[in-house]
């Protein structure tokens, strides 16, 4: 029945009856109004903010005088939380797009700033030197374009959070923090909201790194002592596969003299044909010797666990 | 046996300056960043396919040691060819080698053994728990490249349960007393090595594995299933491998690769500067 129910929201798309007042229902339970939570947060902060305000004031004041006063201190402060409990969604996006803002800005402002003092083609000519310094030194080249996945993995991060990973009933994203630029890819900081834990995202990895365009993701715990503090390591380049050279020897002096090795004879005779097939192998050698061990003291069921590899481990 | 040198080079043997109890360089994390294993206290258990790369790391923390003033090497390696390179140091610093020879590698232990109460007697006299680097006691590192040809190839039966029980003394009480063990073996499985052995190992180093339960054997039951899979490392990329040490997640790292020429070169140094054999009694701080 419940099955049907849920059903319906797809299939009879246009029918009039069916379609069910469950789902509604829900949309509107999860709809999460920021405007309805500023409003709570108001007269809570006021009717924190707003005795505590008029207490103080009664030791320069009259009583009388410190209610209004009062009541404004708490008006002043509930609405400043208020609002900022208000325009959430566009601090939060400000905050996504911050790294682009103020690039963009500084870029801008530069621009605007060298028009005035010299002009603008001259700008121009050093705004393209500039690019063209980064884009010709390898190591700035390297770490500018980090920097730029840095900002790009940001916002693919947004949209798994957004997309496939679960929220709570709210829709409330993880908070992304900053992005940095480690030797094989990006590392992000991520505050995990309630609804989502590092298990939970351990199982998404691989979606995750699809999404992000990397080879692999992995996630680990930020500190001990927190676990909604995460960081996502984002790998698109290996590190594994190269050859590692050992320090060991860098210091060494290099007039050591070398140490005479022994030299032992030799062996010339390094073909299977060069040992003679013969009866009398040392009967210590034998390999069958293994199995015709006598069943001693103790073990004689506890030989066939062995045999089943999934037992061997015990 | 000492080297001999017909003319003395001109230069003055330097003695290393490195601690057994200073953390040891083995390679590279996934992130690119230097990876430390701390030696004197820990055991290791370094396990895997067969060309994975075990005795290459344990080549590095054997060069890592033999620069140390206060290591004392005990080696056993039936092979030959890896941990015997290091025979003439190992005997010019007071230490031993051991071949594929159970018989020498059971008096080894014993006499191992012996060390072992000693010590213990010499912390118990102090009223103390462990040895520190203040001490300035020698520590005896004990090295095993194929630790399975000891416990499940050569000998008797008698022989091996002998040499797995000395073996399982060192790893229980080695720790505390400054003897660490460090075992490479190809499949750990109870056939080869018995758990209650093999459960001893603090660190373990699981280098690539055909089968997930074979990586599990290695890093403990569960991890395959966590994603920490030593079947999936690449084939192409041998020397990596899953460690688990401090922190007890496993973390992927790469070994770094000492070159035989560079493993000549520590040799002739190790042995030089020790060229005269006589060790100089450290005198353990009363
Ligand atoms: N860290 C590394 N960097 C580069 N190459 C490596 C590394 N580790 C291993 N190799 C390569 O793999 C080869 C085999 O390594 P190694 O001898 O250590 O394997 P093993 O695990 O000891 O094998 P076996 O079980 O047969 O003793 C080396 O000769 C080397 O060419
Ligand atoms: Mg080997």
């Amino acid at each position: 029945m419940s099955k049907r129910t849920f059903g319906t929201r797809h299939t009879n798309r246009g029918g009039i009856g069916r379609r069910g007042s469950s789902v509604t229902m829900i949309q509107t339970n999860v709809q999460y109004s920021y405007l309805r939570t500023a409003k709570i947060t108001f007269y809570v902060v006021m009717a924190i903010v707003g005795p505590f305000a008029a207490v103080i004031s009664t030791h320069y004041l009259h009583p009388l005088a410190a209610v209004p006063l009062g009541l404004v201190a708490g008006t002043i402060a509930g609405g400043l939380i208020a609002c900022i409990i208000a325009i959430w969604p566009v601090l939060r996006a400000i905050w996504w797009w911050l790294p682009e803002i103020t690039l963009a800005m500084l870029l801008i402002g530069g621009w605007v700033y060298l028009q005035d003092q010299i002009n603008p083609i001259l700008t121009g000519v050093i705004y393209a030197s500039i690019i063209a310094t980064i884009g010709l030194i390898p190591a700035l080249r390297r770490y500018t374009l980090a920097l730029l996945w840095c900002l790009i993995v940001r916002h693919r991060l947004r949209t798994c959070f957004n997309t496939f990973l679960p929220t709570d009933r709210h829709g409330h994203l993880p908070f992304i923090g900053l992005a940095k630029p480690i030797p094989v890819g990006e590392r992000v900081r991520v505050w995990l909201r309630p609804g989502l834990s590092l298990e939970q995202l351990e199982t998404q990895l691989g979606k995750i790194a699809v999404a992000c365009w990397a080879t692999s993701v992995t996630v680990t715990k930020a500190r001990t002592s927190n676990s909604a503090a995460i960081y996502l390591d984002i790998k698109r380049r290996d590190v594994l596969g190269g050859l590692v050279g050992s320090p060991l020897t860098e210091d060494l002096p290099t007039d050591v003299p070398a140490i005479t090795r022994p030299v032992a004879t030799v062996p010339a005779q390094l073909d299977l044909a060069d040992v003679p097939d013969t009866h009398d192998t040392e009967p210590t050698e034998r390999p069958a010797k293994k199995n015709g061990r006598p069943p001693a003291v103790t073990g004689t069921p506890a030989k066939t666990a062995t045999d089943n590899p999934d037992l061997d481990w015990i | 046996m000492h080297a001999a040198f017909p003319d003395p080079p001109v230069t003055i043997p330097v003695a290393p300056s490195m601690s057994m109890f200073d953390p040891v360089f083995i390679g590279i994390d996934e992130f690119g960043n230097p990876a430390y294993l701390d030696l004197v206290y820990h055991n290791l258990l370094d396990a895997g396919e067969p060309g994975g790369g075990k005795s290459v790391l344990i080549q590095n923390l054997v060069g890592h040691a033999f620069l140390c003033h206060d290591f004392t090497p005990v080696l056993l390696d039936p092979k030959w060819v890896e941990l015997g390179m290091w025979m003439e140091a190992a005997e010019a610093t007071g230490g031993v080698f051991v071949g594929p020879d159970i018989d020498k590698g059971l008096r080894v232990l014993r006499r191992l053994q012996k060390v072992m109460d000693r010590r213990y007697s010499w912390l118990v006299a102090h009223g103390r728990r462990k040895f520190l680097p203040s001490d300035l006691i020698k520590v005896i590192a004990i090295f095993i490249d194929e630790l399975a040809y000891y416990t499940a190839t050569t000998g008797t039966p008698e022989q091996q349960k002998e040499f797995i029980a000395l073996v399982r003394d060192l790893v229980a009480r080695g720790r505390a007393c400054a003897m660490p063990v460090i075992a490479a073996t190809q499949r750990p499985s109870v056939d080869i090595i018995p758990t209650s052995l093999r459960d001893l190992f603090g660190y373990r180093a699981a280098f690539r594995c055909t089968t997930p339960n074979s990586s599990d054997i290695i890093l403990g039951h569960g991890w395959a299933s966590a994603g920490f899979n030593a079947q999936a490392i690449s084939p192409t990329t041998p020397g990596v491998f899953y460690l688990i040490a401090e922190g007890g997640i496993p973390h992927l790292v790469k070994a770094a690769y000492l070159t035989d020429a560079q493993i000549h070169q520590l040799v002739d140094y190790v042995t030089w500067i020790r060229r005269n054999g006589d060790q100089v009694p450290v005198p353990l701080a009363a």
